[in-house]
């Protein structure tokens, strides 16, 4: 970061074309020594004894009586169902990021196990139920569920609200003391004491104060369900993921961008082996001279047809049928035997019964 | 290379796999000398607002001192807020109005014309004239 | 527009084609080994929804038939007695099960075993207020009154064959 190559030894400034330096354009290289963070007062014995490192920024847990004072904190707990084994101070540890503010425990290690919970559930419905999605739709889909974005909505939704008074405001309007326990903690006290001009918002390196929020808001949803694995076990917090995350929409089919799909479609056909070549066919059409004609086009392999559509040109209703053809196979979504989704690993007795995707296609 | 992702944010089900109740904050605003707030004045001081918050587990009740009519703020996770005036209003009216709003969601009132809303596509598909069988066709 | 996207098997026969359109109700006899293996009446049904994704149901509310999928909303304009949000509903009265190219249907209601149909109660809110103004002719009186109806939005919880 900027600040921090300006505090070191003899080192060359990197001067990016930042938005509040717009002539300047030169780039230098910077070399840079990583160094622990101050504020987190670590201590070492040497540099390189990785083991004996040990953070001394003394953190407490908030006790559990100042926790059930907070009603936006149990209004939160009540209104998630979480179990009572889900103790309310960890709940309020979860919406704190602060960490040199007041010396509560942030969610760092909750967010970071919760990314870890997330990241695997996701990833393997995904995987089980779409096998032969594209590996770029497939992390736009990962994104699209458990993205920042995407949590940012999340938490918003389950009514999570951010903690914006300062000290003095609490002071001067006799704010209960345990409300904040409640709310998203980010914005350090000097942050907050800080006037805000309206219309003017200050830029550090191209992170805003939406995207800080955001951020924010993310690390809340991912430590609750960090925190829900760490009191009420894993099957708990994948009841959670599926209730919650899994139980959205991911609108796939409105996330493909073909760019040669006719290319692409003869690429796969060639690799799933099929005998006979591609032949496109005009199907059905309401007759060349009509206003606004529309033709049916059908993309066949043989006698088999794997897609069809209708445009209101020939190469259109051509480029259509293909790309529906692709996204028939790239949209599938296997079945057992007895008509039910395919079970995924982390089920009880699981049993591989789905299908294993032969890979993308490069054209 | 072949084929480009289009990022897009997954759509909310509220109600599919868990259902989170959208009224997140009720204030409660009251003033101790206006006579617009004697309804609101018995209902705080004979316990009732302490039943429904009691019973409302899931919704942060605030309550608020301040000069003039009194009122009711509703805030709902779709960070709309809605204000309802109780002035002049009867302790059972108020209770009224306290359930009728903690029930709403803080979107837009609609009148919805159809039946059912659904961002799922058609099951058996939307007829086209094309796909009928050639002597079944529609003959200009 | 797009023609349905479904799995890589050839598509199915073009449903406007009655002749052609595979019936639920067999005119054959059934036959010894089938009635062995307990297959579930249900069982083309659910196989061709593609694991219960593409299937939907027409169900009956007070008598008004709704078809629904998964995770759709229906608004009513009436409270539900007896129901907060947060409810979750069965619904017991369904006509139709439907699939891409097969529909059961049971104009009495079809065995609440063979499916799961369930609804959630989302919100309970109201109609926008309007005006509604009566009068009769050559008579000067106007009665106008304000109509702000209730409205439930349910929220198809669970939809699925068992």
């Amino acid at each position: 970061m900027l600040r921090s190559v300006i505090r070191a030894a003899p080192r060359v400034n990197v001067l990016r074309a930042a938005i509040c330096r717009p002539q300047i354009l030169t780039t230098v290289r910077t070399y840079q020594v990583a160094t622990a963070k101050t504020v987190l007062k670590t201590s070492y014995d040497s540099v390189e004894d990785y083991s004996s490192y040990k953070h001394n920024l003394f953190t407490h847990r908030l006790p559990e009586s100042s926790a059930e004072q907070s009603a936006p904190l149990v209004a939160l707990h009540s209104r998630l169902n979480l179990p009572s084994t889900f103790a309310l101070s960890t709940l309020s540890q979860c919406l704190n990021l602060l960490f040199k503010d007041d010396g509560l425990a942030n969610n760092f290690g909750l967010n970071t196990l919760g990314k870890t919970m997330l990241s695997y559930y996701v990833t393997e419905y995904l995987l089980i139920h779409y096998p032969r999605l594209p590996m770029s739709v497939h992390n736009a889909a990962v994104d699209s569920l458990m993205g920042t974005s995407a949590l940012y909505e999340i938490g918003k939704s389950w009514g999570i609200t951010v903690d914006t008074t300062s000290k003095l405001d609490k002071f001067l309007g006799e704010e209960n003391e345990f409300l904040k326990y409640g709310k998203l903690r980010y914005i350090s006290d000097a942050e907050k004491e800080k006037v805000k001009e309206t219309g003017v918002e200050e830029l550090v390196d191209g992170v805003t104060e939406h995207s800080r929020e955001a951020e924010a808001y993310a690390s809340a949803v991912r430590a609750i369900i960090g925190g829900l694995y760490t009191h009420s076990g894993e099957d708990t917090a994948k009841k959670f993921i599926e209730d919650h995350i899994l139980s959205r929409k991911i609108p796939l089919d409105q996330m493909f961008q073909f760019s040669k799909p006719s290319a692409e479609l003869v690429r796969l056909c060639d690799k799933l082996g099929f005998d006979q070549p591609i032949s496109i066919r005009l199907m059905a059409e309401t007759g060349r001279a009509s206003s606004h004609p529309q033709y049916l086009t059908g993309v066949f392999v043989g006698t088999e047809k794997l897609g069809e559509a209708i445009g209101s040109s020939l190469n259109e209703s051509k480029t259509r049928a293909v790309i529906n053809a692709l996204l028939a196979y790239y949209l599938y979504s296997p079945i057992n035997a007895q008509g039910d989704k395919i079970k995924v690993p982390s089920e009880t007795n699981y049993k591989f019964e789905g299908i294993i995707g032969i890979g993308d296609v490069a054209i | 290379m072949p084929i480009k992702a289009i990022p897009k944010i997954s759509l909310a089900r509220n109600g599919v796999g868990a259902f989170v109740a959208p009224c997140h904050r009720i204030t409660v605003q009251y003033c101790n000398w206006g006579g617009s707030s004697t309804g609101l004045r018995q209902v705080l001081s004979s316990g009732q607002l302490d039943h429904i918050a009691r019973q409302k587990k899931y919704t942060f009740f605030e309550v608020v001192k301040k000069s003039g009519h009194p009122s009711l703020t509703f805030h709902y996770n779709n960070d709309t807020t809605q204000v309802v005036d109780i002035a002049n209003l009867d302790s059972e009216k108020i209770v009224e109005k306290l359930e009728e709003y903690s029930q709403r969601s803080g979107n837009k009132l609609i009148k919805f014309n159809h039946k059912v809303m659904s961002n799922n596509d058609s099951v058996r598909g939307i007829w086209s004239p094309l796909h009928m069988p050639k002597g079944h066709r529609h003959k200009i | 527009m797009f023609a349905s996207i479904r799995s890589l098997r050839p598509c199915v026969v073009p449903r406007m084609l009655p002749r052609m359109l595979p019936r639920m109700y067999s005119t054959a006899t059934q036959s010894a080994a089938q009635a062995t293996t307990a297959v579930s009446p249900l069982s083309s049904l659910k196989i061709n929804s593609n694991g219960n994704q593409h299937l939907y149901a027409i169900f009956k509310l007070h008598n008004m038939p709704y078809l629904v999928t998964k995770g759709d909303l229906i608004y009513l304009n009436y409270k539900l007695k007896n129901a907060e949000i947060g409810d979750e509903l069965v619904l017991n009265d369904v006509t139709t099960l439907g699939s891409p190219s097969y529909t059961y249907t049971e104009p009495n209601g079809i065995d609440s075993s063979l499916y799961s149909l369930k609804a959630n109660v989302v919100e309970i809110t109201r109609e926008p207020k309007y005006q509604v103004t009566r009068t009769k002719q050559r008579q000067r009186r106007v009665k106008t009154f304000q109509v702000e109806n209730f409205q439930t939005v349910l929220r198809i919880n669970e939809l699925k064959i068992n």
